[in-house]
C-alpha cells in the first residue's frame, strides 16, 4: 500500500502548489498585497533555494560549507555577465532559462574543480576551505576586470518574475524530496551516518561526495542567477560570509532531516526581521533571542500527534 | 574481475575466499605474520584466539581497510588486493563491524535498501522495499522497518548489520563478533540463525567469536591466533584437544606444581 499513499501524497502536493500559485498570483495581480510584501517573496524565495542546496550537503551529506555564499556569487556574476552580453541577441524567454543554466554550469564546474582537493579534508578542516573559497571568489569579484569592481555590476536585464521564482522554488523543494528518497540521497546519508561502513557496504565514498558538492553548487548557483536578474545590479559585498552563515542557520534549524522542514524554516528566518521591525533598534536582539528559543524547543523531542501516527498506519 | 552473480554461487573449483603468507606490521608490532588460510565453498569458519591475537585486523585486512605488508587474498580465485574496499562488496565480499557501524538516524528499511546492488541509481522501487521487507522478515525485524536504526535494542542492532550486509548478496560473509554483548538465550538464537543464512543465502561465513559455545556449536573449521601467528587450525573437537590452544587461552602449567 506504500506506493499508492506515495502517489496520493504526490498528487495533492502538486495540486496544493498549484492553487497555491494561482492564489498568489491572482492577489499581487489585483494590486491587494502591499508593494512591501511582494518585495519580500524575492528573498523568501531565494533563500529557501539556498537553505534548500545546503541542506543537500550539510543535512544529507553530513559535510558543513561555510562558503555556500561563494558558490552563488559565481551563479549570479556568471548568469548576469551572459545576459548583459546576449541582451539584443536573444528574446527573454530563451535568455533567462539560458542565464539559469550558464550560472548553474559555472557553478558546478567551479565545484567539481574544489572538490578534487577538498574532499581529502574532513570536518572541520572542509569547513575552512570552503570558508576560504568564499572569500577568494568576494575578492576575485572586487579585482576582475569584467565584474565591474567594487561599485558592482550595473544593468543586467530584469528578466525574472514572480511566476519563474515561484516555480523555481518548486522545483527545488521537490528535487530535494526526491534526492531524499532515492538510491543516491539514501547513499549519501550513510556515508553522513558511518563513512567507514559505508564503504564496506559498497558505496564510494569521495566520488558521492563530489557529486554532492557539486549538485550544491549548481543549486547555489540558480539562486544566484535569480538574484541578479531581479535586482539588476551586483556587488561583491552581498555574498560575503555573513550570507552563507544565514543560510547555514536556516538549515540548522529546519532539523538537518527534511526538506520541507528546512523550507519551512528559511521561509520565517527571512521574514522574522520584516516581522519584528516594530522594535525599531531591539530588532535584532530579539530576533536572536527567538532563534535561541527555537533552537533549544527544536532539540526537545516531541511526540508526534495521535492523528498523524495512525494515518500512517491506515496507509 | 568477477563478473556475475550467479558466479559466486556456483562451486568453482576455487576457495571461496583464501589467503596466503597474509602479513602486517604497524611500526614495529608484527599484528599479523604468515598467517594463511582456505575458507571452502558455504564453509562457515571460525577465526579465534585471545584479545590481541590479530583477529580483526585480519579481517581489515580482507576487506582492504589495512594494506598488507606481505601476501596475497582471493576471493573465489580472483586476487582482490589493492582494490577499494567499495569494490570487495560489490564483488561478493559483505562484513560486519566489532563495534556496530549502523546509519543509525536512517530507518532499518533504508539500511538495508542503501546496499541493494541492483536497485537503480535514482529510485528505490516497489519491488526493491518487498525484497528488502523479506530479508528484514528473516531476521525478525520487519514490523521495525520505519524505526530509526539507532534506536533498536543491542541485539538487533547486530541482526541488523547482518542483514544489511546480506542485502548486497554476498557470497562470503564475515562477521565480526556477532555474538558480542548478547545474553545467552540470544546468542543460541544467533547460533541457530547464522547456519540458516549459510544455507538459505548460500554464503561461506568467516566469523571472530569469544563465545566458545557458538564457535564450537557452528563453525566447521577453525583457525587459532595468538601474538599475530596461527597456533592451530582444525575440526572444533580438534581444536578443543589441541594443548598449543589451551595454554593460550589458559597459560602454561608451572612445572613445580605438578
Amino acid at each position: 500500500m506504500n506506493h499508492l499513499w506515495r502517489k496520493k501524497k504526490f498528487f495533492l502536493g502538486g495540486l496544493f502548489t498549484l492553487l497555491l500559485f494561482v492564489l498568489m498570483h491572482s492577489l499581487i495581480q489585483s494590486g491587494l498585497v502591499s508593494r512591501h510584501i511582494q518585495s519580500l517573496s524575492v528573498p523568501v524565495g531565494l533563500n529557501m533555494i539556498l537553505a534548500l542546496s545546503l541542506f543537500l550537503l550539510v543535512g544529507m551529506l553530513g559535510e558543513l560549507s561555510l562558503g555556500h555564499a561563494g558558490f552563488m556569487s559565481i551563479g549570479a556574476y556568471a548568469g548576469g555577465l551572459f545576459s548583459k552580453a546576449m541582451v539584443q541577441v536573444i528574446p527573454v524567454w530563451i535568455r533567462f532559462p539560458l542565464a539559469l543554466c550558464v550560472g548553474a554550469l559555472v557553478a558546478a564546474l567551479l565545484a567539481l574543480l574544489l572538490s578534487v582537493p577538498v574532499f581529502r579534508l574532513k570536518g572541520d578542516y572542509l569547513a575552512i576551505v570552503t570558508l576560504a573559497f568564499g572569500e577568494i571568489v568576494r575578492s576575485l569579484v572586487i579585482n576582475l576586470p569584467f565584474t565591474g569592481g567594487a561599485a558592482g555590476l550595473k544593468g543586467i536585464p530584469k528578466d525574472t518574475s514572480f511566476s519563474f521564482l515561484y516555480w523555481i522554488v518548486v522545483f527545488t523543494i521537490w528535487l530535494t524530496m526526491w534526492i531524499y528518497s532515492s538510491k543516491i540521497g539514501l547513499e549519501w546519508r550513510a556515508i553522513r551516518d558511518n563513512a567507514i561502513a559505508a564503504e564496506a557496504c559498497g558505496i564510494p565514498v569521495v566520488s558521492r561526495k563530489r557529486t554532492a558538492f557539486v549538485v550544491t553548487a549548481s543549486l547555489a548557483g540558480v539562486a544566484g542567477v535569480l538574484y541578479s536578474h531581479h535586482y539588476s545590479i551586483l556587488t561583491a559585498e552581498v555574498f560575503g560570509f555573513n550570507r552563507s552563515i544565514e543560510v547555514l542557520v536556516m538549515v540548522v534549524l529546519g532539523g538537518l532531516e527534511s526538506a520541507i522542514a528546512t523550507a519551512v524554516s528559511a521561509f520565517f528566518l527571512t521574514i522574522a526581521p520584516e516581522m519584528l521591525r516594530f522594535l525599531n533598534q531591539y530588532r535584532m536582539l530579539i530576533y536572536s533571542l527567538v532563534l535561541i528559543i527555537v533552537m533549544i524547543g527544536r532539540n526537545t523531542q516531541w511526540e508526534k500527534p495521535k492523528w498523524f501516527q495512525q494515518r500512517r498506519e491506515n496507509a | 574481475m568477477i563478473s556475475s552473480q550467479a558466479a559466486r554461487r556456483e562451486p568453482s573449483g576455487h576457495p571461496a575466499l583464501e589467503a596466503q603468507n597474509l602479513s602486517v606490521s604497524f611500526g614495529g608490532l608484527n599484528a599479523l605474520q604468515g598467517f594463511s588460510f582456505q575458507l571452502g565453498y558455504q564453509q562457515i569458519g571460525g577465526l579465534i584466539g585471545p584479545n590481541g591475537a590479530g583477529k580483526t585486523t585480519c579481517f581489515n585486512l580482507l576487506t582492504n581497510l589495512y594494506q598488507p605488508t606481505e601476501g596475497n587474498i582471493k576471493l573465489f580465485g580472483h586476487e582482490i588486493k589493492g582494490a577499494p574496499s567499495y569494490h570487495l562488496f560489490r564483488w561478493g565480499l559483505g562484513r560486519t563491524f566489532q563495534n556496530i557501524r549502523l546509519f543509525h538516524r536512517m530507518t532499518v528499511l533504508e539500511n538495508v535498501l542503501v546496499t541493494q546492488p541492483n536497485s537503480s541509481f535514482f529510485r528505490t522501487n516497489h519491488q526493491h522495499r518487498k525484497e528488502a521487507l523479506d530479508l528484514l522478515d528473516f531476521f525478525h525485524l520487519a514490523d521495525q522497518a520505519e524505526k530509526k536504526a539507532g534506536s533498536l535494542p543491542y541485539g538487533a542492532q547486530r541482526r541488523l548489520e547482518i542483514a544489511r550486509a546480506l542485502a548486497g548478496n554476498p557470497g562470503v560473509l564475515l562477521l565480526d563478533e556477532p555474538a558480542a554483548g548478547m545474553n545467552p538465550s540470544e546468542t543460541s538464537q544467533l547460533a541457530e540463525q547464522i547456519k540458516e543464512i549459510r544455507n538459505r543465502f548460500q554464503v561461506s561465513i568467516l566469523l571472530i567469536e569469544h563465545d566458545m559455545h557458538l564457535v564450537m556449536g557452528v563453525c566447521d573449521y577453525l583457525w587459532v591466533l595468538n601474538f599475530g601467528h596461527q597456533i592451530a587450525q582444525g575440526t572444533p573437537m580438534e581444536i578443543q584437544r589441541n594443548p598449543a590452544v589451551i595454554e593460550a587461552y589458559l597459560g602454561r602449567k608451572e612445572r613445580s606444581e605438578c
